[in-house]
């Protein structure tokens, strides 16, 4: 069995994701990655699954698969997850249930069954993406932005119940990434929330890829619990 | 993948192996059998333990698919992680449901 180090990376149809795993690759890991959809990309020692985070049977299924091919993790980056900007009267909660279920019973899920896997070698880094949103209360992202509170949350508790299996869980929020999860921002609202930052630009995927590195060093066991909000937000 | 005829005999003794394995928090379990009990005797990080290792040896070991701690064990009056025997008979019960759903 290959004896590089594995990291599974979730929402890697584009995006951060798609950064991360590549980023991964580079640095010599056999990355797996999910999304709802195909990975329209290709990296030397990317595998792709095709799984929705918020289904828990799917989820079992992506890390048997996992456990039967590599029988090891060491890093998770929770990244998967949906937004829906909209004022809060315009809301329906169908779109709550959805954002909720991918974005923090998503990140549930993944970090259990990657839990389960990880404490076998007692060793485990789990990075979960959050978001700057949380600090700054935008006006339009109230739910995208408790169901991110709720992930700091869970990091927290999860950063006490898996210490004892040597794993960490911490959280990198970025401020607003040029995605396609903020498609929807309008130019203006964008260059006001900017212009409140203390570093006076967007977040870039090298930002993030940078901290998730501060957070899976091995170095860094004794950093659990932790949410690193970027640009100073 | 398991059929939903693995026998009574191997679903125990594979409970009996993994019980053996598990750090008690206390006494070392000694002989085990079907009235060993379980809730009691394992302190809580034991029994989580024991629980995640005992779903990944029925998988690996007997090819069955289960999840022991569903909302039904959580909230039965009567646990099924009382013993080696009601945890048997549960096992042994999700695998024919299981089974049934097509997904064993």
């Amino acid at each position: 069995m290959d004896e590089r180090r594995v990291a599974l990376v979730t929402g890697t149809s584009g995006g951060i994701g798609r950064h991360l795993s590549e980023h991964f690759a580079r640095a010599g890991f056999l990355v797996e990655g999910c999304s709802r959809r195909p990975a329209e990309w290709e990296v030397d020692g990317y595998h792709h699954h095709l799984v929705d985070v918020g289904d828990e049977g799917q989820v079992r299924d992506m890390f048997q698969s996992i456990r039967r091919r590599h029988n090891r993790l060491d890093v998770i980056v929770n990244n998967a997850a949906i937004a829906s900007m909209n004022h809060s009267l315009l809301t329906p909660g169908s779109i709550v249930d959805s954002i909720l279920t991918t974005n923090v019973k998503g990140v549930f899920l993944v970090c259990r069954e990657g839990a389960k896997l990880m404490r076998r070698a007692a060793y485990g880094r789990i990075v979960n993406i959050g978001t700057a949103v949380v600090p700054l209360r935008i006006e339009g992202e109230a739910v995208y932005a408790a169901s991110k509170g709720a992930v700091e949350t869970l990091t927290r508790i999860l950063a006490r119940e898996f210490a004892e299996f040597g794993i960490t869980c911490n959280v990198v929020a970025p401020t607003l990434v040029e995605t396609d999860i903020i498609r929807g921002v309008p130019r203006e609202k964008l260059d006001r929330i900017v212009a409140s930052l203390p570093i006076k630009r967007l977040a870039t995927f090298e930002d993030v890829s940078n901290a998730v590195d501060f957070f899976v060093r091995p170095e860094s066991d004794y950093v659990t619990g932790q949410v690193l909000y970027l640009g100073g937000a | 993948m398991n059929n939903g005829n693995t026998s009574r005999e191997a679903v125990t003794a594979l409970v009996v192996e993994t019980l053996k394995g598990v750090d008690t928090g206390g006494e070392p379990f000694g002989e085990v059998d079907e009235t060993t009990e379980l809730l009691g005797r394992l302190d809580s990080m034991g029994l989580v333990t024991f629980i995640v290792d005992l779903e990944e040896r029925l998988n690996d070991d007997l090819g069955m698919t289960v999840a022991l701690a569903t909302d039904r064990a959580l909230s039965q009056r009567q646990s099924p992680f009382r013993n080696v025997a009601t945890l048997t008979d549960y096992v042994l019960q999700l695998a024919d449901e299981s089974a049934n759903d097509g997904r064993a």
